[in-house]
């Protein structure tokens, strides 16, 4: 019983943090203009990657169409949208493309401007940014 | 000597810029300015990449782990009885270790004349440092709370050294150690640095090393916290404790509050307001910093 409280007790604080964080989520997706709002910004996103120089090499046999979806349900799904990412994961689809930290960073780049054309707050636009950072390790294999 | 240096440094900097602005592809990849912007941070007043007073652990310049990088600066310092500026080259290597060199004017003004030195008298100072990123990366890290940690030394050197052991100083020459650790909490727009230093220096070194009160190696603290208000551009808070070894003078903390803007990767402008406490029997040094930096 004693055990029980004192688990009781522990995950109170616990599933409160949970629902705020839940709250919180939903308002950066809202940022977003949610799901609708993801697939314009990842569309935008994309065409830009297509007219960069520095890294349209590597979408040169790439199924464009594809990409978005995936990149949007992935996006939307980070964000706690109701979607789900069903696409492999990140280190499975780069292997082999010897990808370098400045091709990551130019696709930040990329989609920095296209979240501005949307007007995603710089905060949201972090807030994205920040989930998808850790990906880097996966990503970059050169 | 130190003319030649700056010169030597200018002239390299400017090699640097014009290689990496009209060189080849591969010239390109080498310089390739491939780190996001700001992360990079500034060139601070001892010419080491950080932020105002403070050195964090991110390496200088906008290269990326199979890059290049370089920087030149210029900063200023106006205080009510001194002025401070310095200038120097910055070069960072595979984002991973930070080549630097400074030269610093500390000029007394009318201040050298009521000092007995006579008025515009002006130390000088040659900075080498070098730091080397040892742990962590502050930008993709961002699934862990470890932050990227540096380890760095500075090698200082002042003229005038009769003048400095005729008021105190032990030495005019000094090697600082620091362990800088730097975060960037990109969920909440905000980096932190804290930084811990072992040094002899009074005002920088600018005053010479230990004296009559003290002249053993003392850890001291460096922060900072900037919010990034906009992807070029931040403001922030800085803190720097400093020892009292000289007896002929107080030395106090200096805080610092900062904005700085990133025009693009290729330059970027720092002001900040800064209260640098006594320095040399003056109170009350309260003035502002400005710093300008090329590169890429």
């Amino acid at each position: 019983m004693a055990a029980l409280l004192v688990i009781v007790a522990a995950a109170g604080p616990f599933r409160t943090t949970a629902v705020r964080a839940e709250a919180a989520d939903t308002a950066v997706y809202e940022a977003f203009g949610q799901s609708d709002g993801i697939t314009k910004i990842v569309g935008d996103g994309v065409d830009r990657l297509l007219q960069d120089d520095r890294i349209r090499a590597r979408f040169a046999d790439a199924n464009i169409p594809r990409l978005k979806r995936m990149l949007s349900a992935q996006f939307c799904a980070l964000l706690h949208g109701p979607c789900k990412y069903e696409g492999l994961e990140m280190k499975t689809v780069h292997e082999g493309m010897s990808l370098r930290t400045a091709d990551f960073n130019a696709l930040v780049e990329d989609f920095q401007l296209a979240m501005d054309d949307y007007n995603v707050p710089f905060r949201d636009q972090n807030k994205l940014l920040a989930l998808l950072a850790p990906m880097q390790r996966d990503i970059v294999t050169k | 000597m130190s003319r030649i240096l700056t010169r030597l440094a200018i002239l390299i900097a400017g090699a640097l810029m014009s290689i990496s602005v009209m060189g080849g592809a591969a010239a390109q990849d080498l310089f390739n300015s491939g780190k996001l912007l700001a992360t990079g941070g500034v060139t601070n007043i001892e010419g080491a990449g950080g932020g105002g007073i403070a050195t964090w652990a991110l390496i200088t310049g906008y290269e990326t782990r199979d890059a290049v990088g370089a920087n030149a600066h210029y900063n200023f310092v106006s205080l009510p009885d001194f002025t401070l500026h310095t200038t120097g080259v910055s070069v960072g290597l595979y984002d991973r270790v930070e080549l630097s060199y400074s030269h610093l004017w500390f000029d007394t003004g009318n201040s050298g004349a009521k000092l007995g030195l006579g008025t515009g008298f002006t130390f000088q100072q040659d900075i080498f440092g070098l730091k080397v990123k040892v742990l962590g990366d502050a930008v993709y890290d961002q699934d862990s709370l470890l932050p990227q940690i540096a380890v760095g030394t500075q090698y200082k050197v002042t003229d005038h050294a009769d003048i400095l052991r005729a008021v105190g100083a032990k030495d005019n020459a000094g090697i600082d150690f620091y362990v800088a650790a730097t975060k960037l909490f990109l969920d909440q727009s905000i980096l932190v640095d804290t930084t811990l230093r072992a040094t002899k220096s009074n005002q920088l070194g600018i005053l010479g090393f230990g004296g009559p009160r003290n002249d053993d190696y003392r850890p001291e603290f460096e922060g900072s916290i900037a919010y990034l208000f906009a992807k070029d551009f931040a403001v922030g808070a800085e803190y720097r404790t400093k020892q009292d070894n000289l007896g002929f003078t107080k030395e106090n903390d200096w805080k610092d509050l900062f904005l700085a803007y990133f025009v693009n990767k290729h330059a970027s402008l720092t002001l900040a307001y800064v209260d640098l406490g006594t320095i040399a029997t003056f109170k009350d040094q309260r003035g502002f910093y400005l710093s300008a930096q090329v590169g890429f």
